[in-house]
């Protein structure tokens, strides 16, 4: 007669090595469903050449009246000899980056070059604390990509929610207080029911900008923390990188806030660069690099999708970094 | 702490480990300890609550039993269930009764004195403050003993299986169990273990995914009507029950592997021919708790029909009330008094259909109909226990039969392979209530042999750690 620990430890054994069997299932049906990005990355495991491209809709947004519908990383391969492999993704921001380029390196991958474009938008509540926006489903499933371990137990620590697919419920979203230069201005319920739907489109405009780009920026928001994460991960992995701050419709920011616009813009940019000095990364600035008429708003209100001349622009402006020319700024 | 959390799975194992290995003396002390950090977990400073119920029903029970004069026994009664019954009241009912209030006032165009209060019900009060007024009224009884150590009092109110959803123990059963000496037992282990992997395949592979579409349909019930509210309401029986009974077994599980004997809390209550009989299967400990503090102190059935009719049904609306603050439950108990004054009402007039109809000559068929009938009456009454409102209720009792387009089912949330994992868990469920009728499942999974138990075993862990919901469906009794 066995003791009857070493039966339980047989049988959590045999549930165990089958649970692995079913991870490998879920892993594949989850990949099929869900996130259909990993199936591209899985091409570009390995590679020891390329340039990395990361980013958000900017990267692929085309304007209704574009007649050229190429992307910027389309845009850039014109100019460049090495291939250019887009990582990008709805919403997606650094933490999305840092997860992907981990996986990337967990595989063996090392490009020529990483660009890492940092949209300002990304760490204003409005982006930050969405709940549809958050991709823990993708970042876990990316975490399992590189680790047997999270392959084999992601469903069960999910079903006894040792991660949680949610981790900002609506509710708190709409509770968050909104900081605009420091100061707090209400929930963010109360922003939007306020001031986001005003009829008068300029006061609406203004609040539009405020939300996304004045927020006081901190070395410790967790999007910056995640930059730092990306940047030191890039920098043990000796895989150059190219930090920039995508572009914002400045012009209509300064005629709608005046100089605090573009001053809170300068500051948080301030901060974003002594995160990544710190690291030993430099971050190029083009936030001021377009005018109003690059830009192409399809929610109406402003932010960074750009038309084609924008997307040609910006191309052009990236082109010389990775060919180690100088760069064209503002 | 939830049982179906990754935190409850790390608490239990490292419970036992400290134990068992700690001298018999201090383990009461230390599952004290245990159980309010189990508590403590959801919300600290509620535990403030639990420590005064538990200090005022441990001095009135000392009071009461070494007082000799019967006025002072009865004012000490009063006292412990004044502070016990104020306290819930101030918890789940005043909300309740402030917006009642201020309906009231405003349609009789008055002015209401009284602010608006937001107050977060504390887990499981309905459940302690019970169990600790059982124990006051059964010393004030001469039914139990006084318990005279405050660690073991305090260890009964709030040991920790039971704690936030039940079973509701009595004091004759649980307290002086706390005094046995509890050895490490094999067997018992295993039947423990057992109990809790039941439990959790009961509550996370069966209720959670049912609980998807029941949320769907109930959640804007006006989106839908026939089958796929038919199906919902068809789900929420299925679900409040495996939910409900699937805390108890996780509880009933926890505590057996500790050596403690918690009571049956359901017996294969959708197999019940009558109310009466669903009422002796369903959340027992709850309904034995009405029949002995509730019903039998007001007559029970030793007083005139009349008087026995208004007894019950009071009863069953008390029971609606403890639910929850809502109109929906009150409801929900007042329909199930009116079920069981309608079929004491009616006993005699079935008893002579039934014999004219020569039915009883098929028993098995009478009885497979008597489950038909009681099963649909409690699904009705589900309907108004689940519903968010009386209008919603009334929408969905008055819509179940509109349509009966199947393809609507689709559109609950689940997807058809979905809607397949969770009719085949419900037949899975009502095998295993077939195979309990004959010789109960522990039996049976004893005598068979170790390669038909461990595939089991093996088949059903694997299921609760990957057909679980992702999301968190907390367990249904314990917003009560």
């Amino acid at each position: 007669m066995r003791p009857i620990w070493l039966k339980l430890l047989m049988l959590i054994t045999m549930v165990a090595a089958l649970q692995a069997m079913v991870g490998l299932y879920y892993q594949r049906v989850w990949v099929s469903s869900e996130f259909r990005t990993i199936k591209y990355l899985r091409k570009l495991y390995g590679k020891k050449d390329g340039i990395f491209f990361f980013g958000d809709s900017v990267l692929r947004y085309t304007a209704p009246q574009d007649s050229d519908t190429s992307s910027i990383p389309e845009m850039l391969q014109q100019e460049l000899s090495d291939p250019v492999h887009s990582l990008d993704g709805g919403a997606f921001q650094m933490d999305m980056y840092a997860s992907l380029m981990q996986t990337l390196a967990a595989r063996g991958t090392r490009p020529k070059a990483v660009l890492v474009p940092i949209n300002l938008r990304s760490f204003s509540i409005s982006w930050d604390c969405y709940p549809a926006w958050q991709f823990e489903k993708p970042k876990l499933l990316l975490h399992s990509e590189r680790s047997f371990l999270v392959r084999t137990f992601a469903k069960p620590l999910l079903v006894f929610k040792a991660i949680h697919l949610t981790p900002i419920s609506s509710k708190e979203y709409w509770e968050t207080p909104v900081l605009i230069a420091g100061k707090d201005v209400g929930s963010m319920k109360f922003v939007h029911d306020t001031y986001l739907v005003s009829p008068d489109p300029a006061e609406k405009r203004a609040w539009f900008l405020k939300l996304y780009y004045l927020y006081k920026l901190d070395a410790r928001h967790r999007k910056a923390a995640a930059l730092q994460k990306l940047a030191d991960l890039l920098r043990r992995e000796k895989i150059p990188a190219h930090f920039y701050v995508v572009p914002l419709d400045m012009e209509t920011g300064q005629a709608a806030l005046k100089d605090e616009f573009t001053n809170q813009v300068r500051e948080n940019i301030g901060v974003l660069r002594k995160v990544l000095a710190e690291q030993g990364h430099e971050l190029h600035d083009f936030s001021a690099l377009l005018p109003s008429s690059c830009f192409s708003y399809p929610a109406n209100v402003p932010d960074e999708h750009l038309n084609q001349e924008g997307r040609r622009r910006m191309a052009a402006a990236l082109a010389p970094l990775l060919k180690g020319g100088t760069v064209d700024g503002p | 702490m939830l049982f179906n959390s990754y935190e409850f799975v790390v608490f239990f194992p490292l419970v036992m480990l400290f134990f068992f290995n700690l001298p018999y003396g201090a383990r009461p002390l230390f599952l004290l300890l245990a159980s309010y950090i189990f508590y403590m977990w959801w919300r600290p400073e509620y535990i403030i609550l639990l420590l005064f119920q538990t200090f005022i029903d441990y001095i009135a029970g000392i009071y009461i039993a070494d007082s000799k004069s019967p006025s002072r026994r009865k004012l000490f009664l009063a006292l412990s269930m004044t502070s016990n019954l104020s306290v819930l009241f101030f918890y789940k009912y005043f909300m309740f009764f402030n917006s009642t209030g201020k309906a009231l006032f405003e349609l009789l165009h008055l002015q209401y004195p009284v602010p608006y209060m937001e107050i977060l019900l504390p887990v499981g009060i309905s459940f302690y403050t019970f169990q600790s007024m059982s124990y006051t009224i059964d010393v004030y009884r001469g039914e139990t003993k006084v318990e005279r150590s405050f660690l073991i009092f305090s260890l009964f109110v709030t040991f920790f299986p039971q704690l936030v959803a039940g079973p509701i123990e009595r004091s004759s059963n649980l307290l002086s169990q706390i005094y046995e000496r509890q050895a490490f037992d094999t067997r018992r282990l295993v039947h423990g273990l057992r109990h809790i992997l039941w439990g959790l395949f009961k509550k996370m592979v069966i209720a959670d995914r049912l609980a998807v579409i029941v949320h769907s349909a109930y959640s804007d019930p006006h989106q839908h009507k026939g089958l796929p509210l038919l199906v919902a309401t068809y789900c929420f029986a299925f679900q409040i029950y495996c939910d409900f009974s699937g805390y108890s077994d996780i509880a009933t599980g926890t505590a057996q592997v500790m050596g403690y004997r918690l009571m049956c809390n359901f017996w294969k209550p959708y197999h019940a021919q009558s109310i009466g009989d669903f009422w002796r299967r369903w959340h027992i400990s709850l309904s034995t708790w009405f029949r002995d503090y509730v019903y039998i102190p007001l007559g029970g059935n030793r007083v005139s029909r009349f008087r026995q009719h208004v007894n019950l049904f009071v009863t069953f609306l008390a029971s609606g009330f403890w639910h929850g603050a809502n109109w929906t439950f009150i409801v929900w108990g007042a329909l199930h008094g009116l079920y069981m004054v309608c079929s004491l009402a009616t006993q005699k007039w079935r008893d002579k259909l039934r014999a004219r109809t020569g039915l009883e000559r098929w028993p098995r068929f009478l009885a497979l109909f008597r489950v038909f009938v009681t099963f649909h009456l409690v699904c009705l009454g589900w309907i108004f226990f689940r519903a968010q409102s009386l209008k919603d209720a009334w929408y969905i009792t008055t819509h179940l039969f509109s349509s009966l387009d199947p393809s609507r089912l689709l559109n609950l949330g689940l997807t058809g392979c979905e809607l397949g994992i969770a009719a085949g868990c419900i037949v899975i469920l009502e095998t295993v209530h077939l195979l309990e009728q004959k010789h109960p499942l522990k039996e049976l999974l004893d005598s068979v042999p170790m390669w038909v138990r461990w595939p089991m075993y093996v088949g059903m862990s694997l299921a609760v750690l990957n057909l679980g919901t992702v999301t968190e469906i907390p367990f249904i009794y314990f917003q009560f």
